[in-house]
């Protein structure tokens, strides 16, 4: 039973007049937050497997969020999240927190496998047929599914409110949908040199906003 | 050549994984982008918590029996031991441990050989499940299953992943044989060998990557080799792959003829 997932409307049309260009401000960056789920990892690394509930109670929603939101596809969600749990099991001992965050760090194994997954030829055709079935203003999502972490989701919408609308697309494209930068390219009908100078500023200047926007 | 505005569609996942294997060479030597990668890592965390949803009740026992007997990859301070298949060659893109490749050409032997993946990827399996076998009778039985049946979906991935591709050779004097198997976009190579020569007490196997001068890719015993052994991600960019025999613990420089050699596929 595969059941569809919709996106949350997080990103409609961004609105330029939102942008607020003041200038660089002193960045003050939060302190290094206690990474909690760094010693958790550690215990991981040391072939802990209670240690890995931890993880996946602390984590689960982020990882599947973020999955299924590449993939749009509950059963495929559900087995790349599995597989994201396992190469975190096994590559635990190659964390170092010196190099990142252990957020950033589970991040990067469920983005990448998304991508891996849903970069396949067939399986993108099957979503661009989805797509094509949608009806075009979309459907609404359905709230019950979404978790609540609402000041999150706001931060980090204010954050997107503050890109052109040209660099909100083109990072949601590559972001969100799991395109590589030449199918944005494609896709948009726009040079690949634009698409990355989008790609680059969108993420440069929401690491700014981000940064300034208390958590 | 890879230029530091790389960096950015790398972060999204947004590069083949030809582009992805410069980037990460790139990353090798430019503390700057290392620096900016793990920065905007913290960014696009971010994304990803803006849209979580919670997964259905069920994942969280899947998950937990699935990392049962699951391998766990040596720490990067340990020594460069071989750990079995589904060690991902790399977890995180920021691995700025990596040595830089030497240009010495290194003899060739062995034939590589470009048999079709599908049939290959048969006698792979074939030869991990008779490998698996021999090596898991003396373990735990329910163990030994769930380890096996982790490599063997880790195998499966592997080789079913849209870029997979395999170089076989003899083993010589033996008459077993050998093939590499890799995926750039899933970064992961192993090797599966069957039929390697028996060891005299005090020596082990030990696999190398060359792309000019031959270096260390870790040690593996008579009974690891009967399962794949995963090779580190220098692998995926090496000209070369090679196994000799040498004195337990490993050496710095091969010290015997290379028993297997075979030559990297490049990507499509």
């Amino acid at each position: 039973m595969t059941a569809q997932v919709v996106r949350p409307a997080l990103f409609g049309p961004l609105r330029l007049s939102a942008f607020v260009g003041h200038g660089k401000v002193v960045v003050v960056r939060p302190p290094a937050a206690a990474d909690e789920l760094a010693a958790v990892l550690s215990r991981i690394a040391a072939g802990d497997a209670s240690a890995l509930a931890a993880l996946y109670d602390a984590t689960a929603s982020k990882v599947f969020g973020i999955v299924v939101h590449v993939l749009r596809d509950h059963a495929q969600a559900e087995e790349v999240t599995q597989e994201v749990y396992v190469e975190a099991w096994r590559a635990a001992p190659r964390f170092d927190p010196a190099l990142g965050s252990s957020t950033a760090w589970l991040n990067t194994i469920a983005h990448r496998k998304a991508v891996d997954r849903v970069r396949s030829a067939e399986r993108r055709m099957a979503r661009e047929r989805r797509d094509a079935n949608s009806s075009p203003g979309g459907v609404m999502p359905d709230t019950a599914e979404l978790v609540v972490n609402a000041d999150e989701e706001r931060r980090v919408r204010e954050a997107l409110s503050g890109l052109t609308e040209a660099q909100g697309t083109a990072l949601r494209l590559a972001y969100y949908e799991g395109r590589s930068y030449r199918e944005v390219a494609e896709y948009l009908e726009e040079p690949i040199g634009t698409v990355k100078t989008r790609i680059r500023d969108a993420l440069r200047r929401l690491r700014t906003q981000l940064e300034e926007a208390p958590q | 050549m890879t230029d530091h505005e790389q960096i950015y569609p790398y972060v999204v996942n947004g590069l083949s994984s030809n582009e992805a294997g410069e980037v990460d060479k790139h990353l090798a030597t430019c503390s700057a982008c290392a620096d900016e990668l793990s920065d905007l890592l913290t960014v696009t965390a971010e994304l990803s918590s803006a849209v979580a949803v919670s997964p259905p009740a069920r994942m969280r026992s899947t998950v937990l029996a699935a990392i049962q007997g699951v391998p766990q990859v040596p720490s990067r301070s340990s020594s460069a031991r071989l750990s079995v298949v589904g060690a991902p060659a790399r977890a995180i893109p920021t691995s700025a441990k990596s040595t830089a490749p030497d240009v010495v050409p290194l003899p060739r032997r062995g034939i590589p050989a470009r048999a079709p993946a599908l049939l290959v990827a048969a006698a792979v399996i074939a030869a991990l499940a008779f490998g698996g076998w021999a090596w898991h009778e003396s373990q735990v039985a329910h163990t030994a299953a769930s380890k096996a049946a982790a490599q063997t979906v880790a195998l499966t991935h592997l080789l079913s992943s849209p870029d997979v591709k395999t170089a076989s050779g003899p083993v010589a004097s033996s008459g077993g044989s050998a093939t590499l198997v890799l995926s750039r976009s899933r970064h992961e190579a192993v090797l599966v060998a069957s039929g390697l020569p028996v060891l005299p007490d005090g020596k082990v196997y030990e696999a190398w990557v060359a792309v000019g001068k031959p270096r260390p890719a870790g040690t593996f015993t008579p009974e690891q080799a009967t399962n794949p052994v995963s090779l580190p991600a220098t692998a995926l960019q090496a000209k070369q792959v090679m196994i000799t025999v040498e004195p337990a613990g490993g050496s710095k420089v091969p010290t015997t003829q290379p028993i297997f050699s075979v030559r990297v596929p490049e990507s499509a």
